[in-house]
């Protein structure tokens, strides 16, 4: 009994610098994913559009600056603030957004929360370029955003 | 001061522990005073009015302990009521400097009551409550810290009022490498609450421990019933370490595994 006495408290200390490390190395991880992707300046998103009754995101407006076609293979929906990925979109077939064109892609994300917070939409080309819009939800500067 | 269930149970609470504190404070003193030099007839009368100091404190502990989980639950209801405020962070800011100090104290009060509550539960199981005097002694040295933490509380809880405050987006920007710990645990991965509280219990225990292990030498009934009980803390503090380790695995996941359409 004595031994067990000495030995759990090792134990115990063992499993919580584990923990640690295996959500230390499990946050980077995911959250570095997006950092090492190239920018894709020539496609902007305009807007988000939102059902403010049921707090969710509904789609994304995407706009396409560049001298040939784009397509859109993922979109992301990240918490600013957690910086955790909240929803994330694989789009197959990939959508094709023709030079110039804006276009509104349906993306549905049940989770906006009505507390308020910072999103950023991640938008992932065919070419493993991104894109990326920050909107808040659902305050402004203390106030309720129109 | 804005009133909710939760802030009102708060304010209750804090000025029960100070009133309690204050009532139970020239009997723990008497006690641990008297305790080293009393005769068998005063010590007597010295462990009847002991009891009544340790059932008072228990009810002061508990209460202090319930109430770190009810502080969070305050807030968390004060949220939606303080313009700006996305999270605890912007509650925080309503009620500072108040906030971070009783939310930093709130940290380590489970770990500094708990060990008296421990040695009580000792005491209580040995023959002629050897530890009557040191109980009253601990208890006395409590006395600024319950008070400070029953304090802040009210103050905290006070300050509080329904104006624009700037909230985590003002320190936690996409740029920043850290999340905003609030946002984090109560808000985008809840399950970390129940691996926070695993741990922290676990941790908390182990520290409990750690303060019963001189009593294991000595001789007698003290020296047995430590013994038993501080191998029966180690396993409930591993209890909980397992918990909080099964609570991890979905905590990772919903770090991990977005909600996909």
């Amino acid at each position: 009994m004595g031994s067990i006495r000495k030995v759990i408290p090792v134990v115990v200390v063992c499993i919580v610098i584990l923990a640690v490390v295996v959500t230390a190395i499990t946050y980077y991880s995911t959250r570095a994913s997006y950092e090492e992707t190239p920018k894709e300046a020539e496609l902007i998103v305009h807007d988000v559009k939102i059902n403010r009754r049921t707090h969710s995101l509904t789609g994304v407006v995407v706009e396409n600056n560049s001298t040939a076609s784009l397509s859109v293979a993922q979109l992301n929906l990240m918490k600013v603030q957690g910086r955790i990925v909240l929803c994330k979109l694989d789009l197959s077939p990939p959508i094709e957004i023709a030079l110039g064109e804006v276009k509104t892609i349906d993306f549905s994300c049940p989770k906006l929360d009505p507390e308020g917070a910072d999103y950023e939409v991640v938008v992932i080309t065919t070419r493993g370029t991104l894109t990326s819009y920050i909107f808040p939800y659902p305050f402004e500067a203390g106030r309720p955003s129109q | 001061m804005i009133w909710t269930p939760w802030t009102a149970i708060m304010v209750v609470i804090g000025l029960f522990a100070l009133v309690l504190t204050f009532y139970t404070t020239p009997k723990a003193w008497t006690v641990w005073r008297r305790f080293r030099t009393a005769s068998l007839e005063e010590r007597y009368t010295l462990e009847k009015a002991f009891y009544l100091v340790s059932t008072v404190v228990w009810v002061i502990l508990i209460a202090r302990i319930v109430g770190v989980a009810i502080y969070h639950v305050a807030i968390e209801t004060l949220i939606p009521l303080v313009p700006g405020a996305m999270c605890e962070w912007g509650i925080h800011q309503a009620g500072h400097p108040y906030s971070w100090i009783d939310t930093i104290l709130k940290l380590f009060v489970l770990m500094i009551y708990g060990i008296w509550l421990s040695l009580d539960m000792i005491n209580r199981r040995c023959k002629g409550a050897p530890l009557m005097g040191t109980l009253a002694k601990y208890f006395v040295l409590l006395i600024p810290l319950l008070i400070v933490d029953s304090a802040l509380d009210i103050a905290f809880f006070f300050t509080v009022e329904p104006v624009v405050v700037p909230c985590c987006r003002v320190v936690f920007t996409a740029e920043n490498p850290l999340p905003c710990p609030f946002c984090f645990v109560m808000h985008d991965a809840p399950m970390f609450m129940v691996v926070l509280v695993g741990y922290g219990i676990a941790i908390a225990m182990m520290i409990w421990g750690f303060t019963i292990r001189g009593y294991t030498k000595e001789p007698g009934d003290l020296g047995a019933v430590s013994t038993r009980f501080l191998s029966r803390l180690a396993v409930v503090s591993l209890v909980f370490a397992v918990i909080g380790t099964v609570a991890l695995i979905p905590a990772l996941f919903q770090v991990m595994a977005p909600y996909g359409v």
